[in-house]
């Protein structure tokens, strides 16, 4: 009886094994494809006897950066995330902890539906208004766009670091005579860094990895990296060789946060679901 | 009463306003504006204004075969992908749960497909499915098999499943793991002492706790799923002959691509409708199961 129940327990780890192992190869299979083949030619990169044994070479990259303009549309993604996550950080900080601290549900319940809306709902009207101002192909359209993704994701997960700081620390500081705003500056942003740290990745994350405001709202002139791709998919054919490492050059960013960031990465992305 | 007084009073509100404005403002207007043009037809020209067309674009929507197959595919693909997902991610959570070793590599390594530029991962997986260059049909020549189209009629729905697992499980993973970190372990302790087995406790206990966070994350993937667009665009483009178009890709095409305004703007409304539906049903259902408990 007991000797069988050890050889069900060692089974069932043999089995767990195996089962992640098979999960964590297809997890990592296209980051490897697109990782290892940027350092491939087409020819090896059809070689099943050479997907994990090559001799790499950075052709794909001299490529890339000698005959395609990837300069400026990394400027932009560059200028666009980092604004976007700023402004969103400024706006929605202070915000949230009305929120929290004012129990103003009804607001937060408002913010919040936006994330629920399909961006596209608001992407046509925008497209109508902006090019009416003539500001479609500008950082600023780019740059608002993506403020509106990021300012109710950073709400959302600041909102709970706020409620969980206690409320004898603040009221303290009431009695010496601190205001709000001073309480938010010198006691509550120090003491929830985390949580903003926590938005900021994650609202840098969205606003890097943005396709369609880009696409729609960024035109020609204010073309993102993500945008940047669909140069290599032309009407006879696709330019593979660049395509991978291309991808890899607007992947990799996020991906090297995430594995250095995780904790945060992983709170970010769950927050809502699971209690902070 | 002075200037510092009143923002002293007011700080809520001074906080909050520049935020409301810019989100209301930024959504509140465009959705009236979108429920106006919905009811014209405009095709973006300085010349011609809109025209009051009266229902026709939904009409003309509820006729179009294009909406009609649309609809059911956006369906299609929410059914098929969203019970992958839920049952992948909460049995993977389950067995994840019990590894002690390794935790932090294995969750570092789910988080790739969530973080990954989408539309990069899309052209990554375009290639490695790709009949000619790709990673898979490289295999297949390896073992001497003919190589398959995995883009064309008969195959294209399992290979967007694939990608669409890879990039949606591991959100629900995530959730659910941190569901079963939280749950408390009294009752394990009392099922043990009742003589319950594993598949008993599993069934009777972690699964039924489980479930409020399980909609939970249902309906944050859910949303996403109703919503995909990149990924169909870098991989199928739509086709072949259409047959991938959802909602969203659809909306996206009549405004952008055929730049009728009006027609655009009727599809989105009726897409609009369809995810808030599921988003408020999906959060009644939770609610009402959360209530249970108490």
């Amino acid at each position: 009886m007991v000797q069988s129940m050890k050889i069900n327990k060692i089974i069932g780890s043999i089995l767990r094994g195996v089962i992640i192992f098979i999960t964590l190869f297809f997890l990592l299979l296209p980051i490897y494809y697109m990782i290892s083949s940027s350092f491939k030619t087409q020819r090896q990169m059809m070689d099943f006897r050479q997907f994990i044994k090559f001799t790499p070479t950075l052709n794909n990259y001299k490529i890339l950066f000698r005959h395609h303009d990837i300069v400026h549309p990394m400027w932009i993604s560059i200028v666009v995330t980092v604004m976007a996550t700023g402004l969103a950080c400024l706006l929605g900080v202070p915000a949230a902890y009305a929120i929290s601290r004012h129990k103003m549900h009804k607001l937060s319940s408002i913010i919040l539906t936006v994330r629920i809306v399909p961006a596209i709902t608001f992407l046509i009207p925008w497209y109508i208004i902006l090019s009416k101002f003539r500001l479609i192909g500008t950082k600023t359209a780019l740059i608002l766009a993506n403020l509106l993704v990021s300012l109710p994701l950073i709400i959302w997960i600041v909102v709970p670091y706020f409620g969980s700081i206690s409320k004898e620390l603040e009221e303290a500081a009431f009695i010496d005579g601190c205001s709000e705003a001073g309480s938010l500056v010198r006691i509550m942003i120090p003491l929830s860094s985390p949580g903003i740290i926590t938005a900021a990745i994650l609202s840098f994350i969205k606003v890097w990895n943005n396709y369609m405001f880009a696409f729609v709202l960024g035109g020609s002139k204010a073309r993102t990296l993500p945008v940047m791709l669909k140069v290599f998919i032309g009407y006879t054919g696709i330019d593979y060789a660049c395509l991978v490492a291309a991808a890899t050059i607007v992947a990799l960013p996020v991906v090297l946060l995430s594995i250095f960031m995780n904790k945060y990465v992983v709170t970010g992305l769950t927050a809502g679901a699971v209690k902070a | 009463m002075n200037v510092k007084e009143w923002m002293n009073k007011n700080t809520k509100w001074i906080f909050t306003i520049p935020t409301l404005v810019f989100v209301v403002g930024c959504i509140g207007y465009p959705l009236c504006y979108a429920l106006y043009m919905s009811f014209h037809s405009w095709r973006m020209s300085s010349v011609n204004p809109p025209i009051f067309i009266g229902l026709a674009n939904y009409l003309a929507i509820i006729k179009d075969e294009r909406t009609v197959n649309a609809t059911l595919f956006t369906f299609k693909y929410f059914i098929v992908s969203s019970a992958l997902e839920v049952f992948l991610g909460v049995s993977l959570a389950l067995i994840l749960s019990k590894i002690k070793r390794a935790q932090g590599v294995i969750r570092t390594a789910f988080l790739f497909p969530m973080v990954a530029t989408p539309i990069a991962m899309g052209y990554v997986w375009r290639i490695m499915f790709d009949s000619s260059m790709g990673l898979f049909n490289s295999i297949l020549r390896f073992f001497g098999v003919s190589p398959i189209d995995f883009f064309s009629v008969a195959h294209v729905f399992k290979s967007l499943m694939v990608m669409e697992t890879w990039t949606g499980t591991p959100l629900i993973l995530l959730i659910v793991i941190s569901g079963i970190a939280g749950l408390s372990n009294d009752y394990y302790e009392s099922a043990k002492i009742d003589g319950a087995n594993e598949i008993q406790t599993l069934f009777k206990i972690t699964l039924p706790l489980l479930t409020p966070t399980i909609i939970m994350a249902f309906l944050l993937r859910g949303i996403e799923i109703l919503k995909i667009y990149d990924l169909i665009l870098a991989t199928t483009e739509g086709g072949p002959q259409r047959m991938t178009e959802n909602l969203n890709y659809l909306v996206y095409t009549y405004a952008f691509e055929y730049m009728q305004m009006g027609r655009a703007s009727a599809l989105m409304i009726f897409f609009f409708l369809i995810v808030m539906l599921f988003a408020l049903t999906s959060m009644a259902i939770k609610k009402r199961i959360e209530r249970g408990y108490e």
